[in-house]
């Protein structure tokens, strides 16, 4: 980002720390605005980084053993004459007498769960009018490779002095406590007017927050699997990400230390090798002075292989708007601090949702279910539960149907729905919603499969052209 | 089963008329049509309405269309005229006026914003007035109107618009389209509420001749007086005085003489500020003052002296406490227009805060078990909504350069930290905080900002990645095809008559 946006005159020393992420594999938006500020295509995240597209992510065993929710972004979804979707599902399940059918109801009208699921693939459609308008593509990327083309690409039009340095630093600060350079352990300096911690090796971090997942074993292996999407499999006492990669599967398994021994985790994913440990943490003031401090030093979430991506691609979009122009850089840093706490909140409810709406037996998901709440996704929560309303708050990261679908596919049924859908007319609206279910059948019938899309996909990136010449 | 718990509210009384009222009203009737719900206004004629918040926010347009109302019909209703922004006149130095458009300045051109792009320009001393990078601003100061150019990629569509209307007539075009929908207007003085006595809701309000009007869900939409949030519940009010003392206001309507412009003036006075705001037949002008800093006479003398028309009635006084309910929604009352809060109409809000209570209560809409986490969040909207106008509004005051003694008081005063927060980062970095919910976006502000002289220092360091000579192009680029665009676009009052939105027949005689 910084090499792509900054004047030339700008110099950038990047210091290798080693270290790297936990995950084998991360999933983000296909079209990530960062991605397309620093001149990365989407061919190229899949040639160069065994880039897989998908259109969500499935959560298996979360409501009970033999369940399944595909998470599918779907944008924000037009309502039947201004009453929105899910009231007049909730009218027709009451009128059937089945409200707690809500959910199965809901189902039929997730067109991009539905291709999703039905292991379909191709990119949204800029017709409005179309059912593939609703679709929003996910990209998994294998983490080295990924690192390797940011590396190459920060290296493009411009000189990075690189380093590669092992800890403990230090800074040399001045009287008003301003870093003036990195200590290295071997004595030597890198001054700089700013330093970018991002890995908390500048700066210590906050003592994590105990996840009941604390541990994480994860491994890449060559073996079968589901390679349309993402598979997060509740376990007891864990949960098993599969990430499906070009040919390869990342696998992730989080589990509950004090239930579950390492030998036992390893039994389910021998092929793993280090164990590590997560916490989840939060700085509230990442930048102070001329130190700042992003990814993992500023910040980790309960998802490391989506939550933290998600983290960094926002900081460094935000950190790139707001270089500082002076030595004084409060300003900058008062609004950075600003947008981090908006940006992690954001990411951290909609992560928490899953563990905390989960209906599995045993202790390691009770806890998860007991797990505090944010005032803000207490007040989603809330007013969901009350009447269905979706509450907004600033810095939104996730769309509004998303939120929705997934609060009504983990079990919560409103308890009232708007009165407009009382005065709605069901015969009529059965019949529209009827045409609409057909035509997302049709058009799902009608779309590449998920394998079909990637080898022409792949095709097209080797020849490196540009992705919107392929049509379907 | 949760739904059968309680049942739906079946019946609304909303107290008193007006703008506020009948606003409530139409869309209640639109809102719960075919529910059964039984909805009652009460209005006295007895009691005159307020009638200020004649100029209006883009979103009415939407409150519109929602209840499915016909522009140029509205338009031929009230009065109106289309509206582009707010000039405001002196509120920098004595001898300067900007523009606030409802609209953007530039458009692209690296990955920082506009402004940015034009801080370096004129750092460099090759920028021209940010105003000529405005498609809506050099529009309205040339007296000219098109709707929005459904291309996005047009100049001509960077702007969005709204109207400046007969509040009155509004609210009796908005009256008829209510009881055409079932809602049931009731002549009377309330003189007394009987409330519940376990919980304390109200039951019912009993008119002057005896009748009593039982609901389930009450509006108050009383005015200043809050007959039932404040006299009956005793909400209590969060006075922002120390922030916008300006504390009366007089009005009164002339006849046009000047140009009719698609734009409000607020022209700032040394006691305070006044308003013009142009319709068809007529304009409505106004002026807010201290009392502090000019008596009530002075501040009519003013406004007098500086009509551009002969006078049309005589002036009307209005005494007002800025500020807002503590609770806008306290048990089964909920306060919407002056009852819950006032600000005064520098930003043409006071209209557009009745609609943002519609709108939350629709959204919050409550069955009769009257869910305290409904109450509460819309109290937080709406607090939040107050809150992010009153900093905007005080913007105005705390960035002028005027040196009469209200304007050196209010510049010494203790602004709202959060605004504190905003003016520094704007002048030393050209940052804006955009939010989710508030009102003003980021043009808005920096129209406020660049209109009265607070400039950033610095631009962002992204926008000084392209040569001088390609940014002297683009921006002279944008500019010309801002001119281009303001060039094609016809005469304002032209365009009410294509549009079908002309009164008759005074009207046309104005325009003719």
């Amino acid at each position: 980002m910084l090499s792509r946006e900054l004047p030339r005159d700008v110099a950038l020393t990047l210091v290798d720390t080693g270290t790297r992420p936990v995950s084998p594999a991360l999933t983000f938006d296909s079209d990530h605005h960062l991605h397309a500020r620093a001149n990365i295509t989407e061919l190229e995240l899949i040639a160069q980084c065994d880039g897989n597209l998908s259109l969500g992510q499935s959560y298996w065993g979360w409501r009970g053993e033999g369940s399944d929710y595909f998470d599918a972004p779907s944008g924000k979804l037009p309502g039947i004459n201004g009453i929105a979707l899910h009231h007049l599902l909730l009218r027709a399940a009451h009128m059937r007498g089945e409200p707690e059918k809500l959910a199965e109801l809901a189902s039929s009208f997730r067109f991009p769960a539905l291709a999703g699921l039905a292991g379909k693939l191709t990119h949204p459609s800029d017709d409005p009018q179309s059912p593939r308008s609703m679709l929003r593509t996910m990209i998994n990327v294998d983490t080295e490779k990924y690192i390797d083309l940011l590396e190459r690409k920060a290296r493009e039009g411009r000189t990075i002095e690189y380093i590669a340095a092992k800890g403990p630093f230090r800074l040399e600060r001045d009287a008003d406590n301003r870093a003036t350079a990195i200590i290295f352990p071997d004595g030597r300096k890198l001054p700089a007017d700013i330093f970018i911690d991002m890995d908390g090796a500048l700066d210590p971090r906050a003592k994590g927050t105990a996840l009941t997942f604390d541990y994480i074993l994860a491994a890449i292996d060559s073996g079968a699997g589901n390679s349309a999407f993402a598979e997060m499999h509740a376990l007891d006492d864990a949960v098993m990400t599969a990430i499906p990669l070009r040919g390869k599967i990342a696998r992730i398994l989080a589990y509950d230390s004090a239930r579950l021994s390492e030998d036992a985790a390893r039994a389910l994913l021998p092929q793993a090798a280090d164990v590590h440990t997560q916490s989840a943490h939060f700085h509230s003031e990442p930048w102070r002075d001329n130190l700042v401090q992003a990814g993992s030093a500023s910040g980790t979430l309960q998802s490391p292989a989506q939550g933290d991506i998600h983290l960094l691609h926002g900081q460094l979009c935000r950190l790139a708007e707001l270089v500082p122009v002076s030595q004084d850089m409060h300003i900058e840093a008062r609004e950075y601090n600003r947008l981090h706490g908006i940006l992690y909140q954001q990411l951290a409810d909609f992560h928490a949702l899953a563990y905390l709406l989960n209906s599995r037996e045993g202790e390691s998901w009770q806890a998860l279910r007991d797990t505090e709440k944010s005032k803000n996704l207490q007040i989603r929560l809330d007013q969901f539960q009350s009447r269905g309303r979706f509450v907004t708050f600033d810095g939104e990261t996730h769309d509004e149907q998303r939120w929705i679908d997934m609060m009504i596919g983990f079990g919560i049924i409103p308890d009232r729905f708007d009165p407009m859908a009382r005065a709605a007319n069901m015969a009529q609206a059965g019949q529209a919603l009827g045409r609409i279910v057909d035509a997302f059948k049709q058009t799902a019938a009608a779309m590449p499969t998920h394998a079909e899309y990637m080898t022409r996909l792949g095709a097209l990136a080797q020849k490196e052209a540009p992705v919107d010449e392929f049509a379907i | 089963m949760a739904i059968d718990a309680t049942h739906d509210i079946a019946t609304i009384a909303i107290i008193g008329g007006g703008t506020a009222g009948w606003m409530t009203a139409a869309a209640l009737a639109h809102k719960l049509s075919g529910t059964g719900a039984h909805i009652t206004l009460v209005e006295s004629a007895e009691i005159g309405t307020v009638g200020v918040g004649e100029a209006t926010l883009p979103h009415i347009r939407f409150f519109n269309q929602t209840l499915g109302i016909d522009e140029p019909t509205l338009m031929v209703r009230t009065s109106a005229t289309f509206k582009l922004g707010i000039e405001f006149v002196g509120w920098g130095k004595p001898d300067e006026r900007y523009i606030h458009p409802f609209g953007d300045y530039g458009e692209a051109i690296g990955p920082a914003p506009f402004h940015h792009y034009w801080t370096r320009l004129r750092q460099s001393g090759h920028a021209a007035p940010l105003d000529d990078y405005s498609y809506p601003v050099r529009a309205a100061e040339a007296n000219r109107f098109m709707l929005p150019d459904p291309d996005p990629s047009a100049i001509g569509s960077t702007f969005s618009y709204a109207f400046q209307f007969d509040a009155s007539q509004y609210a009796a075009f908005l009256s008829e389209f209510a009881q055409s929908r079932g809602v049931e207007r009731v002549e009377g003085k309330i003189v007394s509420a009987a409330r519940d006595g376990e919980n304390g809701y109200i039951t019912s309000v009993t008119l002057e001749n005896g009748t009593q009007i039982t609901a389930e869900l009450f509006v108050d939409c009383s005015g200043f007086r809050g007959l039932l949030i404040e006299q009956e519940l005793e909400a209590g009010y969060d006075d922002w005085n120390h922030y916008l003392p300006c504390n009366r206001a007089v009005a009164v309507p002339c006849e046009a003489r000047d140009p009719i412009g698609p734009y409000t003036r607020a022209t700032a006075r040394a006691a305070g500020w006044q308003w013009r705001i142009p319709l068809q037949h007529r304009i409505g002008n106004g002026m807010v003052y201290c009392d502090r800093y000019i008596s009530d006479d002075k501040a009519a003398a003013t406004l007098l002296d500086n009509l551009e028309g002969k006078p049309l009635a005589d002036p009307k006084r209005l005494f007002f406490k800025t500020g807002k309910r503590r609770k806008l929604w306290d048990k089964n009352v909920v306060a919407i227009g002056l009852s819950g809060g006032f600000l005064e109409p520098l930003e043409s809000t006071s209209i557009h805060l009745i609609q943002s209570g519609i709108t939350a209560l629709i959204e919050l809409f409550p069955d009769a078990g009257f869910n305290a986490a409904d109450v509460s969040e819309y109290n937080r909207v709406m607090n939040l909504e107050f809150e992010r106008i009153r900093d905007f509004l005080v913007l105005h005051y705390v960035a002028s350069q005027r040196d009469e003694p209200m304007w050196r008081d209010l510049r010494v005063m203790e602004w709202p930290k959060s605004l504190k927060e905003k003016v520094a980062a704007f002048r030393t970095r050209g940052i804006i905080p955009e939010y989710a919910h508030g009102l003003f976006l980021p043009a808005s502000w920096l129209a406020v900002f660049a209109g009265q002289n607070i400039l950033p220092e610095n631009y962002d360091p992204r926008a000084g990645a392209i040569t001088d000579e390609e940014l002297v192009a683009r921006a002279e680029m944008l500019r010309s095809k801002v001119a281009d665009a303001v060039d094609r676009t016809g005469e304002h009052l032209d365009f009410i008559q294509q549009y079908g939105a002309a009164i008759s027949p005074r009207a046309e005689s104005i325009i003719a």
